[in-house]
């Protein structure tokens, strides 16, 4: 009897507990969505009320005075761009790598595995931008976006890899297939779950990055989020814009959130089970 | 048997673009490191560095900013990876053990894995506002005036205001992780520990500990190199303010390249490299030794 009220008081405690945390994750929202339809003088007093009156017009401004729209088509065409690319890249490697056992094959894994783990070294990568020219341009960033998104994406498509019987490949060969067509119409196909994967983590990381853009990049091509620090630099006194502001940088990030949700949590757990 | 005439059909074009694209953007730069580190390079010379020996690293070590950039990154590192495992280690078991709403609370968490780190900055910073921020408005509401800080402007709280803020970002990844690998552990070794009269504490550190060392290492690793690396969180909220007293590497190595000193920059940046890839290798073959096969 009194076993069973203790472990239910536990389980009280627990669930007032996750309730308490989840508070702690849901306030702020409720403070930048209120706040970002007062008037000034009432935002920046950042309180939890509801407004009185709602000031729509603060996000006519947003749009007016930022880089909202700029950085909006920044982030689309940058994210895209290195997503195709180090897709495309990234499984091509992870297939040969995984399928050949030659001494080229082990080493370059380790190659690529290495990026995991050293630090990106940004002063010696701009010298080498400088060098070829491609500082603050669209393709320098997509450049340095790729080389530094493909370990990951190689690391999750050759766990996958794994799972894709050899015997396909051979019935191929047998069927006369020639080695990159047989890659695109029969093995690509079959690495869609992770294709969605590696597309939804490395479009996430290029969208929220910040060193890359900050070192390689003047503020014309920088994608939304980036966008609110310009803003932040200019009306730092003004919590109306600022909330509006963040609130339509945050809100592309939350609809792909609810989309990508299942693919983030695959990516991110994939090596962080024993298999 | 095939395998030897098929492997001709695995063409070496498959690897090439991405190891000629990952050598010249990543594996190249960080090989001139160990060259760059050693010269003067700056913005008034800026294609024509020349050699200066280990000036730059006696620069970095006689430099109070670099020392408290340091002493910072450790204990941002320290607090945060300590209070992001055991914690985000005990909310993966409550969540692991039939909490109501169980999908919601880890959606909840983990929804700002997804944000801009400079875009929740800019929204702790409000957060933060030492006269009407929500923290201080809380606090003298409970009536722990007291406690009610200029969080960001006052030396001794603005690392831990930045702490609290990281943790709050990334303890949802951190819990998503755990939680992958309570659930992989096989359910039978607990019906056979009650069988056996085991004691929930006795559980957790025969059958659950040993089993998820995986997830620990992963996610240790995760902090370590996440902490050390924390750039956006500390460039929002305070820039390495008041007076220097929140730099961390991040910031200190940007504040170095923006003042034009590149090769300075360059000699903490492979300190930095160094540093990290001995600590990361080392906790990985640590944890290793540690794993259990089952």
């Amino acid at each position: 009897m009194s076993h069973t009220v203790k472990t239910r008081l536990i389980k009280l405690l627990l669930e007032a507990v996750m309730l308490i945390v989840a508070l702690c994750y849901l306030a702020p929202v409720w403070i930048i969505v209120v706040n970002s339809l007062k008037d000034t003088l009432s935002a920046n007093r950042i309180g939890y009320s509801w407004p009185k009156l709602f000031h729509f017009d603060n996000y006519a401004q947003v749009f007016e005075k930022s880089n909202a729209l700029q950085g909006l088509i920044n982030g689309v065409v940058i994210g895209v761009t290195v997503v195709l690319i180090a897709g495309f890249l990234s499984s091509m490697a992870a297939y040969y790598l995984s399928r050949k056992s030659s001494g080229f094959s082990k080493f370059t894994t380790l190659y690529f595995v290495s990026g995991l783990i050293i630090p990106t070294a940004i002063i010696p990568t701009y010298f080498a931008m400088l060098v070829l020219k491609l500082n603050n341009t669209y393709l320098g960033l997509v450049a340095i976006f790729v080389a530094y998104t493909l370990p990951l994406s190689i690391f999750l498509y050759s766990g996958f890899m794994r799972t894709i019987p050899r015997e396909i490949d051979e019935a191929a060969i047998i069927d006369g297939s020639r080695p990159m067509q047989m890659f695109f119409r029969i093995i690509f196909p079959l690495l869609a779950p992770v294709t969605v994967t590696v597309i939804v983590f490395n479009f996430i990381g290029v969208w929220n990055d910040v060193t890359t853009y900050l070192y390689f990049a003047g503020g014309d091509k920088w994608p939304l989020p980036m966008t609110v620090f310009q803003f932040y630099g200019k009306y730092s006194q003004r919590w109306d814009l600022l909330f509006a502001d963040i609130l339509v940088a945050i809100v592309p990030c939350l609809i792909f959130f609810v989309f990508g949700q299942k693919y983030m949590v695959s990516g991110l757990t994939a090596g962080s089970v024993k298999a | 048997m095939l395998s030897k005439g098929t492997s001709k059909h695995y063409s070496v074009l498959f690897v090439l673009p991405a190891f000629i694209l990952f050598s010249l953007f990543f594996i190249l730069p960080n090989l001139s490191g160990f060259v760059m580190a050693f010269t003067d390079w700056s913005s008034y010379y800026p294609l024509s560095p020349g050699f200066n020996g280990w000036r730059n690293f006696q620069d970095l070590f006689a430099s109070p900013v670099f020392a408290t950039a340091v002493r910072n990154t450790i204990y941002f590192t320290a607090v945060t990876t300590a209070f992001k495992i055991v914690f985000g280690f005990l909310m993966a078991i409550i969540l692991n053990n039939g909490v109501k709403f169980k999908n919601t609370y880890r959606t909840i968490v983990f929804a700002p894995f997804v944000f801009n780190p400079l875009v929740i900055a800019y929204v702790f910073s409000a957060l933060y506002q030492p006269d009407y921020g929500p923290v201080n408005t809380f606090l003298r509401f409970v009536g722990l005036d007291f406690m009610a800080q200029h969080w960001l402007t006052d030396v001794k709280y603005a690392m831990l205001a930045i702490c609290v803020m990281d943790i709050w970002i990334s303890i949802g990844a951190i819990i998503v992780i755990f939680l992958t690998g309570l659930q992989s552990v096989p359910q039978e070794f607990y019906e056979a520990a009650t069988v056996d009269g085991a004691g929930g504490f006795q559980k957790f550190v025969h059958i659950t500990l040993p089993l998820t060392i995986y997830s620990l290492s992963i996610n240790t690793i995760l902090c370590l190199i996440g902490g050390a690396k924390v750039f956006g969180q500390v460039y929002g909220l305070t820039n390495g303010g008041p007076a220097d007293a929140t730099q961390v590497y991040g910031t200190f190595i940007f504040k170095s390249f923006s003042s034009g000193l590149f090769g300075y920059s360059a000699a903490a940046g492979l300190l930095f490299t160094v540093v990290i890839s001995l600590v990361s290798f080392l906790t990985l073959y640590l944890f290793r030794r540690l794993e259990v096969e089952y």
